[in-house]
């Protein structure tokens, strides 16, 4: 038997960006800003509560915090956030470095499956969609993907919530245009899970709204934060600037204007309701300033989201985070190449709720491919991050001893039973030339192309019991 | 002369405002019509700066800091040109429409006409139609600029076009409409005058509605 000491053990690959100091310093940095310039609320409700809490008003609706009411509020905001399946059965843990990757939402486009056209999306196609999410074992909850030009525009979001309550058992996130549509989602996702309070145990449905970088909240913004809030549902309040156009061109600059901005957000939302559920996120992109599009696969985005990440877990909180996107037109080399790198950075800097798998050219289109090889990246990079297991049972010291030079270790005990813990790609070609031929000499995205015809055309999601598909309908057709 | 103006296109090409003013002043004390130096140094100097942009020898911020160049130049041969009943290259209203939040594209699509010597009058985001048709009713605008960047939103597009003509202020203005979900089909289908999809452009699509 091996004699072991006090070492530190190390086994998954490390990776770490900013020191505690630095961390520290962008804090800081943000206090300043809102203690100095402080951030704009459209909202008068808001304002007064800020002012009861403490804060300084000027200028009509701006509003200054001391430090002392960010602390208040990061204190009472809870560490963790468990989301349940439509079944009630925890399914997406949202603490400390566990990552969930989902869909992204809202699309224009999609780069249609079967004539590989550029197009608007359908209703049709989104149910497609949220199948898609069901049936892949890597996509752990589900977000609108696109907007369905063959419905009424007013019932965009209520129309997205029917179909993602009915096609999927996933948890969702969700985007709404304002109040009320909020209100509806949240009705409609409470008829599923068996009434209001159901629903605020079983933790469904997660909120996605935005601050309006920089440093602005806007009415309808903050009416859904307080309403969430209230509901105890969880949200994320995320700003999503872009360096160089609404934030500041350095990372750092994007860093501190953004958690100012979430840190006010988190102040509103835990005074009005103290320990209701948040999640802590940003996506700090910046603008290619030669096509002034917004970049959502370069590696700077990358570092904004593991600073995310790690700036979250120093505060404790739930983290929100981006993968399997990419800024390329249609499902190529570039994508793959983009979605490659935004998942291992993502698993490395372990975010918690990874959003916006499948999108492409910044957040305009959506492929379905796209989602499928996310599905397999994530399981490739998991198998990555398990790193290599250094233990007696491991080192294989007797193995050696017993095949001993020149043997080989293709049929013994150990290789049977620790074979399978390597990964077996399930779309990665590794056949031989011969086989490869005859089975069609396909390529990786032929292959992406036929596994998403094959969902499409054969998976068959949970139903959702009548009566409930009923009060959907209720709801759908008093908002119309 | 000849150097002087050089020296004032460079001026704006490397983007000096601090420096602008001074040739402004030098070109005017030496006699030089405001309106040569207007077309042979500040537009002239912008016209390079649009075409290295083309070609990708500058990005967006080299070129934004040329426009406020040629601007802080601009701003003494206003009243100047004005007297001499020279006109600018029109007067463009322009807004996100209501609801929407979105104005980084609106806000490069102002910045690049104003860089083409267009005046601007910028009513932010969340515009409603009777903000807009105020605009056109008190103002001198020739062109009407909307952006919407939601689904949700673009009807106000619609909706501002279809009351200027009620208002019977619909020959008044030519409207240009942009933004990621509007295509130029849409732009036709509501009766706008034109549509393009970036701010390089909506410089060409402005000049050719005043053409
Ligand atoms: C940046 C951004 C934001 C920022 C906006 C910051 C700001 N100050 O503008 C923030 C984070 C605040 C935001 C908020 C929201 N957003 Co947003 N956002 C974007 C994003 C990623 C980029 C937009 C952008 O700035 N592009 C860069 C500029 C340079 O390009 P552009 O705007 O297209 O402008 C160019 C041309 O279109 C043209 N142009 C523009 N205007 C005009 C006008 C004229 C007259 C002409 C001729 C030309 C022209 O020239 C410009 C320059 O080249 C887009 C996705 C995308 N790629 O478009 C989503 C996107 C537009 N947002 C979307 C959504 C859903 C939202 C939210 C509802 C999200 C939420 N969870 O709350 C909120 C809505 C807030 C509101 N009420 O408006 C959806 C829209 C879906 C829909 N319904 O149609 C998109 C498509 C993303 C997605 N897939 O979800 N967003």
């Amino acid at each position: 038997m091996m004699k072991t000491v006090n070492a530190v053990a190390f086994q998954s690959p490390q990776f770490s960006l900013l020191s505690d100091c630095q961390i520290q310093d962008i804090h800081l940095a943000a206090l300043e800003v809102l203690r100095e310039t402080g951030i704009r609320f459209h909202h008068t409700g808001a304002i007064d509560l800020l002012k009861h809490a403490g804060a300084f008003i000027s200028d009509g609706n701006l509003v200054k915090f001391p430090a002392k009411l960010v602390e208040q509020a990061l204190a009472s905001a809870p560490s963790r956030i468990i989301m349940c399946d439509r079944d009630g059965e925890p399914s997406v843990f949202l603490e400390g470095t566990k990552t969930n990757f989902g869909t992204g939402s809202d699309c224009l486009n999609l780069l249609d499956p079967y004539t590989h056209e550029h197009r608007k999306f359908t209703r049709e196609d989104i149910i497609n969609g949220y199948r898609l999410v069901d049936a892949l074992p890597n996509i752990h909850f589900q977000m609108s993907i696109g907007i369905p030009i063959d419905i009424d525009p007013k019932l965009t979001y209520d129309v997205q919530m029917l179909e993602m309550l009915s096609n999927s058992t996933k948890p969702i996130v969700f985007v709404t245009n304002d109040l009320a549509s909020c209100q509806r989602a949240i009705d409609m996702a409470a008829a599923v899970a068996g009434g209001p309070e159901a629903l605020r145990e079983q933790q469904h449905i997660l909120l996605y709204s935005e601050p309006s970088s920089p440093l602005q909240q806007s009415t309808t913004a903050v009416d859904k934060l307080i309403l969430m809030a209230k509901t105890e549902l969880p949200v994320v309040h995320s700003p999503g600037p872009q360096m160089g156009a609404v934030a500041p061109i350095t990372m750092a600059g994007g860093l501190v204007m953004s958690l100012a901005e979430i840190l006010s957000s988190l102040v509103i939302h835990q005074f009005t309701n103290p320990g209701a559920p948040f999640v802590f996120g940003a996506g700090i992109h910046h603008m290619d300033m030669s096509s002034m599009q917004i970049c959502y696969a370069s590696p700077e985005f990358q570092l904004t989201k593991a600073a995310i990440a790690e700036l979250g877990r120093w505060y404790g909180l739930p983290t929100w985070g981006y993968a399997g996107c990419s800024d390329a037109k249609v499902m190529d080399e570039q994508a793959a190449v983009e979605a490659m790198i935004s998942v291992m950075a993502a698993k490395l800097c372990g975010s918690n709720l990874i959003h916006d798998v499948g999108y492409m050219e910044s957040g305009l289109t959506t492929s379905f491919e796209m989602i499928v090889l996310t599905d397999e990246l994530v399981a490739m990079v998991d198998n990555f991050i398990k790193g290599i297991e250094v233990s007696p049972d491991t080192l294989m010291v007797e193995e050696l001893n017993t095949v001993g030079p020149g043997g080989n270790f293709l049929s013994t005990k150990a290789t049977r039973s620790h074979f399978r813990s390597y990964w077996f790609p399930t779309l990665l070609d590794r056949k031989i030339r011969a086989t490869w031929l005859e089975k069609g000499a396909t390529t990786l995205g032929q292959r992406l192309n036929l596994k998403v015809r094959e969902i499409i055309e054969s998976h068959q999601p949970k139903p959702l019991a009548t009566d409930k598909v009923q009060a959907l309908q209720t709801i759908l057709e008093k908002a119309s | 002369m000849e150097q002087l103006l050089t020296g004032m296109q460079k001026c704006v090409i490397d983007g000096e405002i601090d420096q602008i003013q001074g040739y402004v002043n030098q070109a005017l004390s030496d006699g030089m019509e405001p309106s040569v130096i207007l077309n042979n140094g500040l537009i002239a100097a912008m016209n390079e700066v649009g075409q290295r942009f083309e070609s990708g020898d500058f990005f967006v911020p080299e070129m934004l800091i040329a426009a406020q160049t040629m601007q802080t130049g601009l701003a003494i041969l206003k009243p100047l040109l004005i007297k001499a009943d020279i006109k600018t290259a029109g007067t463009i209203v322009l807004g996100t429409v209501k609801g929407d939040l979105h104005d980084i594209g609106k806000n490069l699509v102002a910045m690049m006409l104003e860089g083409a010597g267009f005046e601007i009058r910028d009513l932010g985001t969340d515009v409603n139609s009777e903000k807009f048709i105020e605009a056109v009713r008190n103002g001198d605008a020739d062109i009407l600029g909307m952006s919407a960047l939601l689904t949700t939103t673009m009807p106000t597009m619609k909706e501002t076009i279809d009351a200027l003509v009620e208002a019977g202020l619909r020959n008044k203005v030519k409207i240009m409409i942009g933004g990621a979900p509007v295509t130029e089909k849409y732009a036709q289908s509501i009766g706008a005058d034109g549509y393009a999809p970036d701010a390089s452009r909506a410089v060409s699509l402005a000049k050719s509605l005043l053409n």
